[in-house]
């Protein structure tokens, strides 16, 4: 059932990467939590680099450490053994141009919704409140929230939430954007349009993205590499590159060389016995 | 997208109204039953008027000086409003410091838990004795018995704070102050608010203790005169006004908290609404 109008096929040596620097680098990242009960090694000898511009997805089933190597990215939390560079300065608490998206949305609820997006401007110099309220506005009306602004975060689904988080996360201009399986708690309709909605705002500014998700078929959407995590330690099993080509669309998901990523992927797992993520 | 029609304020006011009127005619319906019930208890048992009044009793007694009971409630009233407020400013205070000091945490809270074990009503003659039976007693009577669960529940509004919260302006490299204005003391205004209305119920009582030990104004003293004088009727008419008195208080303190906090989960009503 292969619709006419699928993109061409390409062959991976015809797919041009841009020689982008590394905006984000690993080395030797291993991450030990001590506690009453003994140690937990949540991470074992990470090593990976995050290209600029580069759409980046972390996918592992749970315990495998994707969540805690996005902390450290995000200087957050700080890892026993090795470096993380951002854009070649090691990483010592949050650094600058940084946008996180987390799983749940973390909206003030006495804030309106335009108040919550305008919060990372209260940091820093006022001078750009001005300019910024204006884009907030504009995030909002992009993500279909413009006529929301005036509510309040109860007052909207799960899915407008989570799109103003994301607003958030991009009002300052981010050149890092962090997403912990921001689409984890939605269901599948809304998570489809915001992968959708996701993709043309990355092709549209091009930020450096690196995503967490537990879904095959979201990670191959979305990516131009898939990094494979296992666990027990969490560690990097396999990094894939992504060739399909942009933009993709839901049906790109129906195609064969989508079908040949997946079962590649999902072979991985397999391998490492963990089963599907 | 289509957008959702709000209803508007007004509608949202005209109904609680509605709501909140139906439920005052009821409250005071089961009370003109009783006092109804009650004044004929005391017609058909004969009960003498120094033990038990009939309401008719106590409503004349009003009727005879109002004036009389409004002063003295306008002194207990001022007692407990002035000890209150001395009780919320500096009880947040001292929950900010045990909240950011350990240090402090493990001896001043320490000692206060020490004090608040102490019965005030036992050490009240002690400060009348030292400070004498002016308003400033009272005030002060007022303010140590309530300025304890303001404490105490400050202090667990902003130490419940999500963690991802504190994460995400953490990524903003926010100091210590603007996390405090901006995440952890809107996230403890639920809690402080709980902490006032007990605050307040307590101040008056710690109000009243001291106008009971050592004064010549306000309600607690009328109460204490009137029976030594076996003018009973007095008595419960004193006591309806501080009823009266205790109710206004913890609703102003309501209604403010509704004001501040028309966020809260507590507040929003039903969806849609």
């Amino acid at each position: 059932m292969l619709d006419v109008a699928e993109p061409p096929v390409t062959a991976p040596a015809a797919v041009t990467r841009p020689a982008a620097r590394a905006h984000v680098r690993l080395s030797g990242v291993g991450k030990v939590y001590h506690s009453m009960n003994g140690d937990l090694t949540a991470l074992s000898d990470i090593n990976l680099e995050i290209r600029e511009g580069e759409f980046l997805s972390l996918l592992g089933p749970s315990g495998c450490g994707k969540s805690t190597v996005l902390r450290c990215l995000a200087g957050l939390e700080d890892v026993t053994s090795g470096k993380v560079e951002v854009l070649g300065r090691p990483v010592a608490g949050p650094p600058e141009g940084l946008g996180v998206v987390f799983q749940r949305d973390v909206l003030l609820d006495w804030r309106t919704v335009f108040d919550n997006v305008m919060l990372p401007a209260e940091f820093g110099d006022k001078s750009r409140i001005p300019n910024l309220r204006s884009k907030a506005m504009h995030l909002l009306q992009m993500v279909g929230l413009g006529g929301y602004a005036q509510r309040h975060p109860w007052e909207l689904s799960g899915g407008m939430r989570q799109r103003a988080a994301i607003c958030r996360a991009l009002l300052d201009d981010p050149s890092l954007l962090l997403m912990d399986e921001p689409f984890g708690a939605l269901d599948e309709f809304t998570r489809d349009q915001l992968n959708l909605d996701l993709q043309r705002i990355w092709a549209e500014t091009r930020k450096t993205v690196a995503f967490i998700t537990h879904s095959i078929p979201e990670a191959i959407l979305l990516s131009d590499r898939v990094v494979v995590m296992a666990r027990a330690p969490g560690r990097i099993a396999e990094i894939i590159d992504i060739d399909l080509p942009r933009a993709r669309t839901l049906a790109t998901r129906e195609t064969r060389e989508f079908a040949q990523v997946s079962a590649r992927i999902r072979s991985i797992f397999e391998r490492l016995g963990t089963g599907t993520p | 997208m289509a957008k959702a029609p709000a209803p508007s304020n007004l509608e949202r006011g005209l109904r609680r109204l509605r709501k909140s009127a139906t439920q005052t005619f009821y409250l005071l319906a089961t009370l003109a039953v009783l006092l109804l019930a009650w004044e004929a208890a005391c017609h058909i048992f004969s009960i003498g008027a120094y033990l038990l009044p009939k309401p008719s009793d106590v409503i004349k007694t009003i009727a005879d000086d109002p004036v009389f009971l409004l002063r003295h409630g306008l002194v207990t009233s001022m007692a407990t409003i002035a000890g209150f407020v001395l009780a919320t400013a500096v009880g947040i205070l001292i929950a900010i410091i045990i909240v950011y000091s350990p240090f402090l945490e493990k001896t001043l809270f320490t000692a206060l838990v020490a004090f608040n074990a102490i019965p005030k009503i036992a050490i009240a003659p002690l400060f009348i004795m030292w400070i004498g039976t002016g308003l400033e007693s009272k005030v002060l009577m007022a303010f140590l018995i309530a300025i304890f669960p303001i404490i105490v529940d400050t202090v667990m509004g902003l130490r419940s704070i999500d963690p991802a919260q504190l994460d995400l302006v953490r990524t903003y490299r926010a100091s210590q102050v603007q996390t405090f204005f901006k995440i952890r003391f809107p996230n403890a205004l639920p809690s402080i608010f709980a902490g006032m209305k007990v605050g307040i119920t307590l101040a008056l009582i710690g109000t009243i203790v001291g106008e009971f030990v050592g004064a010549n104004r306000g309600l607690g003293f009328v109460i204490l005169q009137a029976q030594g004088t076996y003018q009973t009727p007095l008595v419960f008419a004193a006591i309806a006004m501080l009823s009266i008195l205790g109710v206004i208080l913890f609703n102003a303190i309501d209604l403010a908290e509704r004001l501040a906090l028309p966020w809260h989960v507590s507040n929003r009503g039903k969806r849609g609404k």
